[in-house]
């Protein structure tokens, strides 16, 4: 019985982590589909291929962190990661529907969160860990922000040299191939581990591996194929959002936005930070668009994006804990 | 008045303001964010004045 009910769960964590590629991972083509280098079709098969090929660079860190680091793991069990999975996946299809770019992470963070206080009250979370990812929601569209932000300035002083724009914007266009596919690395390294992390997290709370183990590779590969086989179907809703509604973008500002959120992911996913790859790219593009003046940017866009950062780790969890009860009293 | 310099400070403060709450293995990263920005909105409120002129 405890055997089905784990496959049952598993086979949930990889529906999330379909869901998180359908809803999340198309944020890695905003800026190729906005700017016009790659059709929507192409630009999500470029994404995916990128997204499943990342466990051949990134460590498992972030899956470390989510296994072990958000909630005491005496408190992990079926019930409890089936509650957090259920909230996170319902808060991910309602700002889906309403298409809005929240976070899937968050909102897997903010799941468990809810289910383990729903089982053992406050004190099962790890604030240590809470704290670091909290503080990395505000941070890490910073960091994109001020590098996409940099980058530009120091594109557009090197492009001030050429007197050819067609010529200059074509090598803009062929390199951000290069940034899509380096930012699409970064969020496959960093959102499939998430769902890694909760694989973990269920094989050590149903003693299947010692809680020292690192994730087993079958969970690796499992992961990568489920967010690239999400992000092949899905996402063109939040694509827009970010792509073309945040401000209006270039090519150059493509490349640079997508490196500095590219370089942003390496950067949290070596520390083992879960970050939102929505956060980071929309920080960056709003760098972007603020090179000339802020009102280059959509800020009421921008606003609602804000709004479903605030509202993701709360509305997640009070669905989860909700869940929860349900499950116990039926 | 520069708008951009402002949102700038703003920024940094908010980096500024996360430097505790944060592991002291990576405390370093709000306290260069917080100085990238402070620098960013001198630069910025310089461009301002000089296409002011």
């Amino acid at each position: 019985m405890t055997d089905l009910a784990l496959i049952a769960v598993i086979a949930i964590a990889l529906a999330f982590d379909f869901t998180n590629g359908f809803h999340d991972a198309a944020n890695s083509i905003a800026t190729v589909v906005a700017t016009r280098v790659l059709t929507p079709r192409l630009a999500v098969v470029w994404a995916a291929v990128f997204n499943f090929i990342a466990f051949l660079i990134f460590k498992t860190a972030v899956a470390s962190t989510i296994a072990k680091g958000v909630v005491d793991q005496d408190v992990l069990s079926i019930g409890v990661v089936f509650a957090g999975l259920i909230g996170a996946i319902t808060w991910n299809l309602v700002t889906y529907y309403l298409g809005l770019p929240s976070s899937s992470s968050h909102a897997l963070v903010g799941g468990i969160v809810g289910a383990a206080v729903a089982k053992s009250g406050f004190s099962a979370v790890v604030s240590d860990g809470l704290s670091k990812i909290a503080v990395f929601i505000v941070l890490a569209p910073l960091i994109g922000l001020a590098m996409a932000f940099i980058v530009m300035v120091i594109v557009l002083q090197g492009s001030a040299r050429f007197h050819n724009v067609d010529q200059l914007n074509r090598g803009f266009r062929k390199l951000q191939l290069v940034s899509a596919g380096a930012y699409s690395l970064g969020h496959g390294g960093n959102d499939a581990q998430k769902t890694m992390g909760v694989i973990l997290a269920l094989l050590i709370a149903t003693h299947k591996v010692a809680p020292t183990a690192d994730v087993p590779l079958w969970v690796v590969l499992s992961a990568h194929t489920a967010i690239a086989l999400g992000t092949l179907t899905g996402g063109w809703r939040v694509t827009r959002t970010l792509g073309s509604r945040i401000t209006k973008l270039q090519p150059a500002g493509g490349v640079a936005a997508e490196s500095a959120a590219a370089a942003t992911l390496f950067f949290v996913s070596a520390h083992g930070i879960p970050v939102s790859t929505t956060h980071t790219i929309t920080g960056s593009i709003v760098g972007i668009g603020s090179i000339q003046r802020l009102s280059a940017v959509r800020w009421g866009v921008a606003g609602r994006v804000v709004w479903a950062w605030i509202l993701t780790i709360p509305g997640a969890a009070i669905v989860a804990a909700a869940v929860f009860r349900l499950v116990h009293l039926l | 008045m520069d708008r951009r310099a402002i949102f700038f400070l703003g920024a940094a403060a908010v980096s500024a303001l996360l430097i505790p709450a944060i592991d002291a293995e990576l405390r370093w990263v709000p306290t260069w964010l917080a100085v990238v920005y402070v620098v960013l909105a001198a630069a910025s409120y310089l461009d301002w004045r000089s296409n002011n002129r």
